[in-house]
C-alpha cells in the first residue's frame, strides 16, 4: 500500500517535467511572441523590442529554461504581462469552477452509467441500449450543449444560456448564491456528464454481463437472493473495479471537454484559460495550466488506486 | 452478437467508401457554386450552403479529412503501441520497467489541451492534429500488447520453442502478431473514433484546418443559420455520429468475440 | 394626418426628448464581449476589449461624434496657433478622478510622456513623431508644441486613442505591471467597481462625473462570451443588453426579435475598416504587375459583398476608405473590372501557363480563422484562372512573425482600419519607411517615393483641401500599381435590446448617455 503510494508520487515528478516541458518548448516554438501579441495593431517602431525587453522574452531560450525551472522548483510558476497577474492567481481564480464542473459532470456519468449500464445488462436485447450508449457517446460535447440549450434555455426558459451568475440581480446570502449557481451550472455539467456517461454504461453493461455469467451469480440465484439483489449486491461490486481503472484515463477527455463546455457557456475555468493565453503567447500561463491538468490525471489515477486497494480485498492483502 | 462486429465493419466501411467515392479529387475549390441556401432537393439531396456549395459533396469530404485523421492517429497509435508493448513483454526486466514507466508518463498527458495548443500555435493542420493524438494516445495499446506477450511467455509452447533455439522476436512474429488484432480492435476503436471527435472539437473551438473540410467544420460553419437552414449542420452531424457510433459498435463486438 | 401636423408632432417628440429622457434613470446594461481584456489600462495597449471597456472608465482630452468631429471632453475647449505648431487646450474646470483628486494638466502630461508615446501602438507611431513638447503652464492649461502642422491631432486624442491616467496613481511604479492596472482609477462616466477574468467586469455610475446629469445608467456589467452562437442566443432571451459587434451572418437572426441594429464605420477596434489582399512585392511571382492586376480582375468583390457581408457594406471603390470622404477617390479602381477571360490572357503573357490539372502556380495567403469565408470564396474565383490558393490560419501574433517580422507568406488577407484620418491609418500601408518587423505596416514592401512625398506632404499641412489633393494623388498611383488589392468595407454592425437607448457604438464612451426605458 504504501509502496504504491510512493511508486506513485515518484513518478508524478518526471510526468510533470515532461508535461511542463512539452508546453514550454510548444509555447516558444510557436510563431509570434508575446510581445507581438500585446504589440498592438498599427505600426510604432521598436515597440515591441521594448515589450520583449521589459518581459526578458528577448534572452537565449536557454537562460529562459533554466530560470523556469528554477522558479518552479520554488512552486513559482511565473508572471503573465497579458492578465497583470501571477500565474499561480491566474489558476487559482479558475480551479474552483473547472473542479466544480469536471468533478459534477464525473459523479453525474458515474451514476447515471452504472444505472443504466446495470439495469440493460438483461440477457436478452439490450442493443439499442448499446446503440444509444454509443450515440451519447459519440456526439460531440459542443452538441450535446447545444441541444440543452435549445431545449432547457432557449425553449422552455427553464435555466440560463451562459455564465456563472446574473449580474443584474446578484445573489444574497449563502443559499441564495449555491441556488444560483447550481441553476448556472446545471446544463454545463449535464452537457459535460451526458459525453462521458454513455462510456460507463456501456462498459458497466459489458463487464455486468460478464459477471452475471459467473458461477457464483448462479450460486446466489440457487440460493434464492432477487434479481436485484444478484445484480448490485454480488455482480456489481466486482464489475466496479475494472471499470475505476478505466475512469481514471478518462480525466484526460473531462477537462478537454471542460474547455468545450466552459467556452460555449462563457465560464471562467482553465480550459479558456489554455486557449486565451495560448491566442497571446502568453507562455508562463500556457505552461501553468498544462501542468495543472497532468497534475490532475496524476492524483486521479492516484485515486482509483487506493479506491482499487479499499475496495478489492485481495489486492489488499497481497500489498 | 457475434455477427454485430463485422455487420458494423461493413456498414462503416461501405458508408465511407460511397463518401469517398463521390468527394471530388481536387479539395474544396472543385465545388461547383450554384444559388446558396437551396433546401434539400432533386439537384442538391444535402442542399447548399452559404457560397451555394452542395453539401453532400462538402460532407463527402469531410468524411476524407476525418478518415485521414482517424487514420493516421490510428496507425501512429497503434505502430508505436505494439513496438513498446512487444519490446516491453519479451525484453529484460530493466527495459520493461523503463518502458512501462515512459508509458506511465506519457499516458499522465493532458491530450486534447496538447491538441488544443498545437492547433492554436501552428495553425490547425488536421495532420498535426492526427499526430499529436497517435504521439500521446498509443499507451492503452503498449499496455494490453505487453499483457498479452507476457501471457504468451508463461505458455509450454513458448518456452520450448525458445529452448529449441527459436528467437523470441521470431517467435513473437510467428505467433503473438496474428492474435494481436482482435486484442488491440476495442481501444483502436476508441482511438480512430477518438481522433475524429477530437478534430470536430478543435474545429468548433476555431481551430479547424483551412485548407481541408471537415464534419467539424461544417458544423461550426452552420451554426449561424441554425434557425433557416438546417441542413447546413444537420448533415455534418448526422455523418459524425454515424460514424463514430459504428465504430464503437464494431469495437464493442470485436472486443465480446476477443 | 396634413404635413403640418406631422411636422409639428415630430418637433413635439423631438423637443420633449431630453425632457423625457431626465427622468430615464437607473438601471443595469449588460454588454456582451468576446474576448477578456486581461487588464484595463488603455494605455498601454490597443487591444480591443481592453478599449471597449475602460473608455468607460477613462476620458480623453476630446471625444469624436458620430461623423468624426471633435467635441468637448476634458478639454472643453481648444485654439490651434495660426502656424499649425501650437495647440492649446483648457481644462473644464470640475473634473475629478474616482478617488476624489482633481484631474489637471500634468496628468495630462505625465499620460503622453510616460504612458501613450511609450506603450500605446498607435499614439506612438501616429503622434509621438510630431509632437516637440507637451506643456503644463497651469493647471488648466495643456500647450502641445508640434515639430509640424500635424493635421489629424485632434481626431488623436479621444479616450480610444489617448486616454488620460492619473499622474499620482501611475507616478510609482512600473506601468507594465501596475496594480492600478486591474483596479482602475479613472475620470470617468463610469468608476471601476470588480473585475473578475474571463467572467465580468462590472461598473457602476460615478455619481460625481463632471458632465451633469450623466451617465443615466447605475451599472455597467461587461460579460466576455467568447461564442458568438451564445452570444446571440443571450441577447435575445435577455441575458445581455448589447453586443458590440455582431457578423453579418449573423444579423438575420436578430431582426423582427425587439433588439435595434445600428450600422457604423468605426468605435472600439478600429473604423473605417477595409478588407484587403497584401501582395508580397519581394515574391518574383508577385512583383509582375500583370499577375496582380489578374489577380484582381479574377475577384468578384460583389460576391464577397452578398455572400459573406450579406449586403452589409459596399465593395471598395479606392484604397482610402469611402468614409473619409474629403481623402477618398470615387472610382479609383474603376480601370480594374471583374473579367476573368482578362485575368487568363494576362498570366499567359506573365509566363504562367496551365499545367497538367489546369493550375498555373499556387500561392498561399495567411489570415484569421474569423475570415474563412474570405478564402473560400477567393478560392473558388482563383481556381477559375488556374491559380491555386492555400489559407494559412494565424492569429495577431502569429500573423505579426510570418508577415511582418519573417516575410515568409505570398499573400495575407488583412482587415485595415483606415481610421478616421488617413495619416492615421492608411499612410503606414504604404510608406517605404514602414517595411519590417512592425506589425500591422506595410505588409505589401510597397516602395514608391512619389507616394511617400505625397503622404508626407499630407501629413505636413493643415489645409483640407491641399491635402485631399495629395491622397487623391496617391491614390492613382496605388490603383495603377496594385501593391494591394481592396476588397471590400465592411460595416461593424452593433446590436442592442430596445428597452435601451442613446448607446453611441462610434464612440469609445459608447454607454455614456444611454437610458433604460421603463
Amino acid at each position: 500500500m504504501r509502496r504504491l503510494l510512493i511508486r506513485r508520487l515518484l513518478l508524478a515528478v518526471p510526468t510533470l517535467l515532461v508535461a511542463a516541458t512539452i508546453a514550454f518548448v510548444l509555447a516558444h516554438l510557436a510563431p509570434g511572441s508575446p510581445a507581438v501579441a500585446l504589440g498592438g495593431d498599427f505600426g510604432a517602431p521598436g515597440l515591441v523590442e521594448e515589450i520583449a525587453r521589459i518581459q526578458g522574452t528577448d534572452r537565449p531560450l536557454a537562460v529562459i529554461y533554466v530560470e523556469w525551472l528554477l522558479r518552479l522548483a520554488r512552486g513559482d510558476l511565473g508572471f503573465s504581462f497579458r492578465a497583470q497577474a501571477p500565474v499561480t492567481a491566474l489558476i487559482g481564480d479558475r480551479l474552483g469552477v473547472t473542479l466544480v464542473l469536471t468533478l459534477s459532470a464525473a459523479l453525474l456519468a458515474m451514476l447515471l452509467g452504472l444505472l443504466l449500464g446495470a439495469a440493460t445488462a438483461a440477457r436478452k436485447g439490450g442493443r439499442a441500449a448499446v446503440a444509444t450508449f454509443a450515440l451519447v457517446q459519440a456526439l460531440p460535447v459542443y452538441l450535446v450543449a447545444q441541444l440543452l440549450v435549445l431545449v432547457f434555455a432557449v425553449g422552455l426558459g427553464l435555466l440560463p444560456i451562459q455564465g456563472l451568475e446574473n449580474p443584474r440581480a446578484p445573489p444574497e446570502g449563502l443559499a441564495g448564491l449555491l441556488a444560483d449557481r447550481a441553476r448556472h451550472l446545471a446544463l454545463p455539467i449535464a452537457a459535460l456528464g451526458l459525453g462521458q456517461f454513455g462510456f460507463v454504461a456501456l462498459l458497466t453493461r459489458a463487464r455486468l454481463r460478464e459477471e452475471l455469467g459467473r458461477l457464483y451469480v448462479t450460486t446466489a440465484r440457487a440460493r434464492g437472493a432477487g434479481e436485484a439483489t444478484v445484480r448490485l449486491r454480488h455482480a456489481l461490486p466486482n464489475a466496479l473495479l475494472p471499470l475505476l481503472a478505466l475512469f481514471g484515463s478518462r480525466v484526460g477527455a473531462l477537462v478537454g471537454g471542460a474547455l468545450v463546455v466552459e467556452t460555449a457557456f462563457a465560464l471562467p475555468g482553465l480550459g479558456r484559460l489554455a486557449v486565451t493565453a495560448a491566442i497571446a503567447r502568453d507562455q508562463p500561463t500556457v505552461i501553468g495550466v498544462v501542468l495543472v491538468a497532468a497534475l490532475a490525471i496524476v492524483l486521479a489515477n492516484l485515486a482509483v488506486d487506493l479506491l482499487q486497494l479499499w475496495l478489492d480485498p485481495r489486492q489488499r492483502e497481497a500489498s | 452478437m457475434s455477427r454485430a462486429a463485422p455487420a458494423c465493419l461493413l456498414g462503416l466501411v461501405l458508408l465511407l467508401v460511397l463518401l469517398l467515392a463521390l468527394a471530388p479529387a481536387g479539395g474544396i475549390q472543385a465545388l461547383p457554386m450554384t444559388r446558396p441556401f437551396l433546401p434539400p432537393g432533386a439537384a442538391h439531396p444535402f442542399g447548399t450552403d452559404d457560397l451555394g456549395r452542395d453539401m453532400l459533396m462538402a460532407v463527402a469530404q469531410g468524411a476524407r479529412t476525418s478518415l485521414l485523421v482517424g487514420l493516421v492517429a490510428l496507425a501512429l497509435a497503434s505502430g508505436l503501441g505494439i513496438l513498446v508493448g512487444v519490446a516491453a513483454g519479451l525484453g529484460p526486466v530493466a527495459l520493461d520497467e523503463a518502458l512501462m514507466r515512459a508509458t506511465d508518463v506519457v499516458a499522465s498527458l493532458p491530450t486534447l489541451l496538447l491538441a488544443v495548443l498545437v492547433a492554436a500555435f501552428f495553425g490547425g493542420s488536421a495532420l498535426l492534429v492526427a499526430l499529436v493524438l497517435g504521439l500521446t494516445r498509443w499507451t492503452v495499446i503498449a499496455r494490453l500488447v505487453r499483457a498479452e506477450t507476457l501471457t504468451l511467455r508463461r505458455l509450454p509452447f513458448f518456452r520450448a520453442a525458445l529452448a529449441l533455439g527459436c528467437g523470441p522476436w521470431r517467435l513473437a512474429r510467428r505467433h503473438l502478431l496474428p492474435q494481436l488484432g482482435a486484442v488491440v480492435a476495442p481501444a483502436a476503436g476508441v482511438i480512430f473514433g477518438g481522433a475524429i471527435l477530437a478534430e470536430a472539437t478543435l474545429a468548433f473551438v476555431g481551430l479547424g484546418d483551412p485548407e481541408r473540410t471537415s464534419w467539424g467544420r461544417l458544423i461550426a460553419a452552420g451554426y449561424p443559420f441554425l434557425d433557416d437552414a438546417w441542413w447546413m449542420w444537420a448533415f455534418p452531424v448526422a455523418a459524425i455520429c454515424l460514424t463514430t457510433v459504428l465504430v464503437a459498435l464494431a469495437g464493442d463486438a470485436a472486443a465480446r468475440e476477443g | 394626418m396634413s404635413p403640418v401636423r406631422l411636422v409639428v408632432a415630430m418637433l413635439v417628440l423631438v423637443l420633449s426628448a431630453p425632457f423625457a429622457s431626465a427622468q430615464l434613470r437607473g438601471g443595469t446594461a449588460v454588454v456582451a464581449v468576446p474576448s477578456d481584456p486581461g487588464h484595463l489600462n488603455p494605455a498601454i495597449t490597443t487591444s480591443a476589449p481592453v478599449q471597449q471597456i475602460a473608455g468607460s472608465i477613462f476620458n480623453g482630452l476630446i471625444s469624436l461624434d458620430e461623423t468624426g468631429t471633435p467635441r468637448p471632453d476634458l478639454a472643453q475647449s481648444w485654439t490651434i496657433a495660426p502656424d499649425g505648431l501650437r495647440v492649446t487646450f483648457t481644462l473644464v474646470p470640475d473634473a475629478r478622478w474616482h478617488d476624489g483628486q482633481p484631474v489637471t494638466a500634468e496628468d495630462v502630461k505625465f499620460t503622453f510622456e510616460n504612458l501613450l508615446f511609450r506603450f500605446h501602438a498607435r499614439t506612438r507611431a501616429g503622434l509621438a513623431p510630431a509632437v516637440e513638447s507637451i506643456d503644463a503652464p497651469e493647471a488648466r492649461t495643456v500647450v502641445f508644441r508640434l515639430r509640424r502642422p500635424h493635421a489629424p491631432l485632434l481626431r488623436q486624442l479621444d479616450v480610444l486613442e489617448a486616454p488620460i491616467l492619473p499622474r499620482h496613481v501611475y507616478a510609482e511604479g512600473d506601468a507594465n505591471q501596475h496594480p492600478a492596472n486591474l483596479r482602475p482609477v479613472g475620470s470617468g462616466p463610469f468608476r471601476f467597481e470588480s473585475y473578475r477574468q474571463d467572467d465580468s467586469v462590472v461598473l457602476v455610475r460615478n455619481p460625481a462625473y463632471f458632465k451633469a446629469g450623466l451617465p443615466h445608467l447605475d451599472r455597467l456589467v461587461f460579460r466576455v462570451i467568447p461564442d458568438a452562437n451564445t452570444q446571440i442566443q443571450a441577447l435575445l432571451a435577455g441575458e445581455v443588453d448589447y453586443l458590440v459587434r455582431v457578423a453579418a451572418s449573423d444579423v438575420r437572426r436578430l431582426q423582427n426579435r425587439g433588439i435595434t441594429l445600428v450600422d457604423t464605420r468605426g468605435g472600439a477596434g478600429g473604423s473605417n475598416c477595409i478588407m484587403t489582399l497584401a501582395f508580397n512585392l519581394e515574391r518574383p511571382t508577385l512583383a509582375d504587375l500583370r499577375v496582380r492586376r489578374a489577380i484582381a480582375a479574377a475577384m468578384d468583390r460583389n460576391q464577397m459583398l452578398d455572400l459573406i457581408l450579406f449586403g452589409r457594406g459596399r465593395v471598395a471603390e479606392a484604397p482610402i476608405s469611402s468614409g473619409i470622404p474629403w481623402a477618398h477617390l470615387p472610382g479609383a479602381l474603376a480601370a480594374h473590372p471583374i473579367d476573368p477571360a482578362l485575368a487568363n490572357r494576362l498570366l499567359d503573357e506573365a509566363g504562367h501557363p496551365r499545367g497538367a490539372n489546369g493550375e498555373r502556380f499556387s500561392i498561399d495567403m495567411f489570415l484569421y480563422a474569423t475570415f474563412t469565408r474570405y478564402a473560400e470564396l477567393m478560392r473558388q474565383q482563383l481556381a477559375q484562372v488556374g491559380i491555386g490558393l492555400r489559407a494559412r490560419f494565424v492569429d495577431a501574433a502569429g500573423l505579426g512573425e510570418a508577415v511582418f517580422a519573417r516575410r515568409y507568406f505570398d499573400t495575407t488577407l488583412v482587415s485595415y482600419c483606415n481610421g478616421l484620418d488617413p495619416a492615421i491609418g492608411v499612410r503606414r500601408m504604404y510608406d517605404s519607411t514602414n517595411i519590417g518587423s512592425v506589425p500591422f505596416s506595410n505588409a505589401a514592401a510597397f516602395r514608391n517615393a512619389e507616394v511617400d512625398r505625397h503622404f508626407a506632404a499630407a501629413g505636413a499641412t493643415m489645409d483640407e483641401a491641399v491635402r485631399g489633393e495629395h491622397y487623391r494623388a496617391a491614390q492613382r498611383i496605388l490603383a495603377a500599381e496594385l501593391p494591394y488589392w481592396w476588397l471590400v468595407e465592411a460595416n461593424l454592425t452593433t446590436a442592442w435590446r430596445d428597452a435601451f437607448r442613446g448607446f453611441a457604438p462610434w464612440s469609445g464612451s459608447f454607454a455614456e448617455g444611454a437610458q433604460r426605458l421603463r
